[in-house]
């Protein structure tokens, strides 16, 4: 081959493999790079450690029922950054990544949470998107607003997880388990319980006062000094503090394995 | 007799070939006209939830008819709207009126608290992503269409099947800007 052809040659496959390398980067930097499939399926991903073990264990336990009994999937991943990519797309992508959800029914859901960003979101799978509208989403989010801003995240996100599982089963007709009920209504029993203690302390500071004014009373009538002392107790409420928690990929289903669904698109996203 | 074996055995290699390119271009082309198909379901779906955006919001934004009037218009438009092209102008025009009365709603705060308002905006910005996500997926589903039939085999067949490369679908500007409300 002569020297004129042999540069001709070599510059053209050049130029392919350039060309090869641009799609490729196109392909690349059209989907933002997402956390990877995980080998075994997982209910619970926490990635950034905002879970307890404990909740994690329940968590996973809900969703292993709620999988067993519809094949639904409902996932919660939490990330520390999302990397410039918009909580949107990172959340389309991963789920369709994973596969979350029956391939067939679409019935997935995925509450991702990024730490750093200060964002969350619930992608639901177009199965499920008559029980958990869009609204609905939106309400569950809304929900983990205030304890998240305290920092309070764990025993948020196991609520927020029972709302959504307690829906699945409601899209199905079926059976929700006792277990899940209970987590659901966990806000609606610390109202309860906050209540409960406010209006002991009520009670206990109008008998307080009564009873001051009943000494003051004697105290007028008959001349002679004495106090009376009526201690109100302050109750306390153990706060998470400070334990560690640990980044558990939870006792995911065994045996179990992401469905392949797919998401629309569908859901809603917030920030705390 | 050997040959004729061998013939017939070639042929009905080429016919289970040409068979199956065949299929492969035209289930690519459909595969596009089902994510089309996808991508007007989403803006439907938007487009139903306007009529009631506009009387929830009429009461409380009653200086602002001109910017309701754009809404109801744009939409208008969208129903109307028959090519792919003027689909997306008109989406873009919806999107661009929507945004602007989100604007405007901030500075109404009674509004903001009403809960149907608040459930309205969620469901308006859940279908607004729906649609983001519908036009990602038709534009991947010509992308895959376009690269069968401008590579080979897929060039034959689609010059006789007579299918041409589709445009993609081009998000102007204003469409990516998807209107939030901070509550």
């Amino acid at each position: 081959m002569d020297r004129k052809s042999l540069l001709q040659s070599r510059s053209y496959v050049v130029g392919i493999i350039l060309m090869l390398l641009i799609a490729l980067a196109a392909v690349v930097a059209a989907a933002p790079a997402v956390l990877p499939k995980p080998a075994q399926m997982t209910y619970v991903a926490d990635t950034a450690a905002m879970i307890s073990n404990e909740d994690a264990a329940k968590i996973a336990e809900m969703g292993r029922g709620l999988d067993a009994a519809t094949g639904a999937q409902v996932v919660v991943v939490t990330i520390s950054s999302l990397d410039g990519a918009s909580i949107e797309e990172y959340a389309t992508t991963l789920f369709r990544n994973w596969g979350i959800g029956d391939a067939e029914k679409n019935n997935g859901v995925l509450l991702l949470i990024a730490k750093e960003d200060r964002k969350f979101r619930i992608e639901v799978g177009y199965g499920l998107e008559g029980a958990i509208t869009d609204g609905y989403a939106g309400s569950v989010l809304d929900g983990m607003k205030a304890d998240f801003k305290s920092e309070n995240y764990s025993e948020a996100i196991v609520v927020a997880y029972a709302k959504l599982t307690q829906k699945a089963y409601e899209e199905y007709g079926a059976e929700v388990p006792e277990n899940v009920k209970e987590e659901a209504d966990a806000s609606f029993w610390s109202i309860l319980l906050g209540a409960a203690i406010f209006f002991g302390l009520m009670a206990l500071l109008v008998y307080a006062v009564w009873d001051t004014l009943k000494g003051i009373l004697h105290l007028l009538s008959s001349g002679h000094l004495f106090s009376d002392s009526v201690g109100g107790t302050g109750a306390g409420r153990s706060g998470n503090d400070g334990s560690k928690w640990h980044s558990s990929g939870g006792s995911g289903g065994s045996g179990g394995s992401f469905g392949g669904g797919r998401s629309g698109g569908g859901g809603a996203s917030g920030g705390w | 007799m050997k040959g004729g074996t061998i013939l017939i055995g070639l042929f009905l290699v080429f016919c289970l070939f040409f068979g199956y390119q065949y299929n492969s271009v035209k289930s690519a082309r459909l595969n596009v006209d089902a994510a089309y198909g996808q991508v007007e379901n989403q803006m439907q779906r938007r487009a139903d939830l306007i009529p009631n955006l506009v009387n929830t919001v009429k009461g409380y934004m009653k200086h602002e008819e001109a910017q309701i009037k754009a809404v109801t218009d744009a939409r208008a438009r969208l129903m109307n709207a028959g090519s792919p092209e003027e689909l997306g102008a008109a989406d873009a025009e919806l999107t661009g009126a929507l945004g602007k009365l989100i604007a405007i709603a901030e500075n109404y705060p009674d509004l903001k608290a009403n809960t149907q308002f608040t459930e309205l905006m969620r469901e308006i910005s859940g279908t607004e992503n729906r649609i983001a996500v519908a036009r990602m997926d038709y534009n991947e589903a010509i992308r895959f269409y376009n690269i069968k039939i401008q590579t080979f085999p897929g060039t034959f067949f689609a010059d006789m099947m007579g299918m041409r490369p589709l445009p993609q679908f081009r998000a102007e500007e204003k469409a990516k800007e998807v209107p939030q409300v901070a509550f």
